[in-house]
């Protein structure tokens, strides 16, 4: 029996195939998140400087980011993409359609994305420079108004220039995240039989691509029939709603099934260890005893040369130390293994996949951290979204309290073991695929090992200790 | 709508070239021959789905009536194809085959004929 045999197909149950086919999905979710997102953009240009005090700092940074990283991408893959405010927009203009699609020619330049620029090294590039300013970021509300607001036009720009979600795709920092991480979820989108999808052709066929007057052709540029993982799927169910022959699936899976799948690239694989290092040193900079860490990070006036050295700091680990020590445990592997024909860095890209279980498991566990210590401030922005002193549902005045701040250990530790035993698990089965010998594999496995239980035990320490 | 059953033999002729241009120039030739471009499929493979740091391999895709098989296999080759076989054995020596219609041009999957707009409005009202 295969992976996939074990796989549960969620639209077998009528009312979630009802609902997710239905035309207004997913518009119905998209509205309410979009009002939100305006709020918050709103509230972080004219609102308060107090970060705590302002909706837009609360809202984007504790209550959509604890949920993006806890609950939505561990479990939903890349299910918030699908309801995305920052691309919607600029989608529904592309369109020129909202829910139906139209038989005029989309509003574009249509070009394709440059070839130079493809894969993921500029989005990497995004993100290092993102988790740089990250501390900036999530204090000053009027920084995340104003980044958000630049994001979403930003994306209608490309929209206007590129074929369908070339912003999704190849630029936005947080569908780095999430397209990296969406590899460990539960839950993926693929065609029922594929064999099914390669004869299906003809002018009218092949509709989850073309789109149809059913639907919209896959915006993310992917194809159902050949897609074996979920780094580009963004879950809109487009290829639901078009496909004629009932040849989607939404499945259950093992946790991490998409890392097992043996098509590794040097750019997803640095992506992971920009995430994972990104992990251990924000858990480093906020959870840490080292205050003068936290200032140098936040650019308090004055402090240019000492943030220019944290940017030092943390772009070199990000970019050279954390590869640099992946890549010494790979040739260690490779001396253990005395596999001379695999080259190190086949088995540095390789094994650079076992930073995603751990790296989300240390996301997750950091997320909590602050989740829990903050989350008594959404009350007060409710009632006071721009901190003009308003009380609109009387909650304005409760208190800021952590909240059980004495449970978060028990909650943080297994979540992190669970991370490392699939990030050593995931070790050996790639050591298995890189190198035929069992014995040469078993043993290749030891220097990776040694790596992650190092960086799991200074998480540990971080937050525990 | 040309739809084949999955369970007969599939009428589809899968090639491999070394360089793009010669796809490019099979894909011309082949709609000269009056095969659809959406019964086409192109894509980018390395040599093996597992072939890490092997040589990259382009691969077409045609579906085709029975009838013209010959045809075209016999036109795959006159483009120089490095090799040209059925669905089974291609997919058995590269780990994918192209699906006809579909252009996976390296991560990018796009129709390889029209667009529904297109196919809708052909003018394509701008």
């Amino acid at each position: 029996m295969d992976g996939r045999s074990r796989n549960v197909n969620v639209l077998r149950w009528q009312p979630v195939r009802t609902v997710l086919s239905h035309r207004l999905f997913p518009f119905i979710v998209v509205l309410p998140v979009l009002f939100v997102f305006v709020l918050v953009i709103l509230t972080g240009l004219f609102g308060t400087p107090v970060g705590s005090a302002n909706f837009s700092i609360v809202f984007a940074w504790i209550v959509w980011w604890g949920a993006l990283i806890v609950i939505l991408v561990p479990f939903g893959a890349r299910a918030w993409c699908a309801v995305c405010p920052v691309a919607a927009v600029g989608e529904w203009v592309q369109r020129r359609a909202i829910l139906i699609p139209g038989r005029r020619r989309p509003l574009t330049l249509g070009l394709e994305w440059p070839e130079a620029i493809r894969g993921l090294w500029l989005q990497n590039s995004v993100l290092v420079v993102m988790a740089v300013f990250s501390a900036v970021i999530l204090t000053r509300p009027f920084v995340t108004g104003a980044l958000l607001l630049a994001l979403t036009l930003l994306a209608l720009c490309l929209y206007l220039v590129f074929k369908r979600r070339a912003f999704c795709r190849y630029v936005c920092p947080v569908g780095g995240f999430v397209g990296q991480y969406s590899a460990a979820a539960p839950l993926e989108v693929r065609a029922v039989d594929p064999e099914l999808c390669l004869v299906h052709c003809g002018p009218a066929a092949k509709e989850c691509i073309k789109g149809s007057a059913a639907g919209f052709g896959c915006p993310w540029m992917e194809y159902p029939g050949t897609m074996d993982r979920n780094a580009s799927c963004g879950m809109c169910m487009e290829c639901l709603k078009t496909c004629p022959k009932g040849n989607i699936a939404l499945s259950l899976r093992p946790f991490g099934a998409d890392l097992a799948v043996p098509r590794r690239h040097a750019d997803e694989a640095y992506r992971a260890l920009i995430l994972l290092t990104s992990a251990l040193l924000y858990t480093a900079i906020m959870a840490g005893p080292w205050g003068w860490m936290r200032s140098w990070a936040n650019l308090g006036s004055g402090q240019l040369p000492a943030f220019m050295g944290y940017a030092g700091l943390l772009t070199v680990s990000m970019l050279v130390l954390a590869p640099g020590a992946f890549f010494a445990v790979s040739w260690l592997a490779k001396a253990l293994s005395r596999a001379r024909d695999v080259p190190a860095r086949r088995l540095f890209v390789a094994f650079a996949y076992t930073a995603v279980p751990l790296g989300l498991a240390a996301w997750v566990a950091f997320s909590l951290d602050f989740l829990f210590a903050n989350a008594s401030d959404i009350l007060p922005v409710l009632s006071d979204p721009f901190g003009w002193g308003w009380n609109l549902f009387g909650t304005a005045g409760y208190a800021w309290r952590p909240y059980v701040p004495q449970v978060l250990p028990y909650i943080q530790v297994p979540i992190l073991t669970v991370g490392l035993a699939m990030s050593v698990r995931l070790a050996h089965q790639i050591s298995s695929e890189c190198i035929g010998d069992a014995a040469g594999a078993r043993r290749s496995v030891i220097p990776i090992a040694g790596l992650l239980a190092l960086i799991t035990v200074i998480l540990l320490w971080l937050f525990i200790g | 709508m040309l739809v084949v059953q999955p369970r007969r033999k599939l009428p589809i002729v899968v090639a491999a070239f070394a360089d793009h241009e010669q796809v490019d120039a099979a894909v011309a030739r082949l709609e000269a021959l009056k095969v659809r471009r959406d019964l086409i499929g192109v894509c980018t493979s390395v040599n093996g789905r597992n072939g890490h740091g092997r040589e990259r391999v382009h691969l077409l895709s045609v579906l085709a009536p029975s009838r013209l098989n010959g045809d075209v296999e016999r036109l795959l080759v006159r483009c120089n194809a490095l090799s040209v076989g059925s669905a089974a054995e291609m997919r058995a020596a590269f780990g994918v085959i192209p699906h006809p219609g579909v252009l996976e041009d390296r991560d990018m999957k796009l129709p390889m004929g029209s667009d529904y707009w297109e196919l809708s409005n052909p003018g394509g009202e701008v």
